[in-house]
């Protein structure tokens, strides 16, 4: 399952759900492993933190094998710069819409951990602190070292541009390891 | 009939819900003229229908300007390939896993009135029954006259392949009509 978002306060609500569509969520709430309360949580966290925004936006949704054989024939350099767009546009908006603050552990909680995933840029995501202090994020994808370097460039530069801290990184055909020092 | 979003009976579930997440929802159905309640059962219906298999199948949710800019670069006919191949073959899966008879009516209100809307291929859907007794299908776009083309021919091939109907078609650079000529 992909990574859920945790939050503190909460509220109780009855509600009369269309009972199809809820078998559904319970269905699927059990094969995650999940309590229907925890799956219903993470699908309204989703819509307000991501599939609002991407509707909104008129968003395009790709499934992976168009996508991969799209990336085969795009420039890396143009590639990195569209997503760069979205660094410097479409997630300061987001932070500055829900009031969140652009720590790195927010990018961590709300962006590694959701939207990325959410939005298909990692298929897997997590993090670590190392010895040398770094705190190191993890990402797993299936599209090869061309997205590797895309998005170890695109994320280091989102990084610095949210948190004003440097950001190396270190890529592999299907990982890229990103180093953020600590404090 | 089950996987129809127009539902009857209803369930009462209590909720626990992360405050803020509600506290959002809440304004959104207020700028929506809905209830609380309307406005959860959307996210759901829409969940269940859409963006389960969006997760599941790890698609790529990408800005709308920088689809096109993509776009620009991509082989016409390879991309409509790719298309068929790995993105509407999917749809008759759809159906059979929600219990719903593979229908042309329920392609119009399924596929084309939902999820093709959802994932960002269009922008808005219209369709209607001409006198001969065929059908017009009528999509419009943000993209250029490429995407009509792309659209044009995946949907006549989806169409001709899947319910063995015979379809024209007209493009214009933000529009296609597709008629599906009678059986």
């Amino acid at each position: 399952m992909k990574n859920e978002l945790k939050q503190n306060n909460k509220s109780n609500i009855t509600l009369s759900v269309d009972a199809p569509i809820l078998k559904e969520v319970q269905d699927e709430a059990k094969t995650e492993g999940v309590s229907t309360n925890a799956k219903i949580n993470t699908i309204l966290t989703k819509h307000v933190l991501f599939y609002r925004y991407s509707e909104l936006q008129e968003m395009m949704i790709i499934p992976p094998k168009i996508f991969a054989a799209m990336f085969e024939i795009i420039d890396e350099d143009k590639m990195v710069d569209l997503l760069n767009h979205v660094a410097i546009d479409t997630m300061p908006s987001v932070f500055a819409h829900n009031n969140i603050d652009p720590t790195i552990d927010n990018l961590i909680k709300y962006c590694f951990e959701g939207i990325f995933v959410w939005g298909g840029m990692c298929s897997s995501f997590r993090h670590y602190v190392d010895e040398h202090g770094y705190r190191c994020l993890v990402l797993e994808h299936k599209y090869g070292i061309k997205w590797s370097n895309t998005i170890a460039k695109s994320l280091s530069f989102f990084i610095e541009s949210m948190t004003k801290k440097p950001a190396k990184y270190k890529v592999l055909p299907s990982t890229v390891v990103l180093m953020v020092k600590e404090g | 009939m089950r996987g129809d979003p127009k539902h009857s009976s209803k369930s009462n579930i209590t909720l626990s819900v992360d405050t803020s997440i509600l506290k959002e929802i809440k304004k959104q159905a207020g700028s929506d003229g809905l209830s609380i309640n309307a406005k959860i059962n959307q996210i759901l219906s829409k969940y269940a229908l859409f963006y389960t298999h969006v997760e599941k199948q790890e698609s790529v949710i990408m800005p709308h300007k920088d689809f096109q800019s993509i776009l620009n670069d991509v082989d016409e006919n390879k991309f409509v390939e790719n298309l068929q191949k790995n993105n509407l073959d999917l749809i008759p899966g759809i159906f059979l896993e929600r219990g719903i008879p593979f229908t042309f009516d329920n392609v119009i209100r399924i596929v084309f009135e939902i999820i093709g809307r959802f994932s960002g291929i269009y922008s808005t859907f219209t369709h209607r029954k001409e006198k001969d007794g065929s059908t017009m299908l009528i999509f419009s776009h943000g993209f250029d006259l490429k995407w009509s083309h792309i659209l044009a021919i995946t949907f006549s091939n989806f169409i001709k392949t899947h319910l063995n109907l015979d379809s024209e078609y007209q493009v214009m650079p933000s529009t296609v009509i597709i008629k599906v000529l009678k059986n």
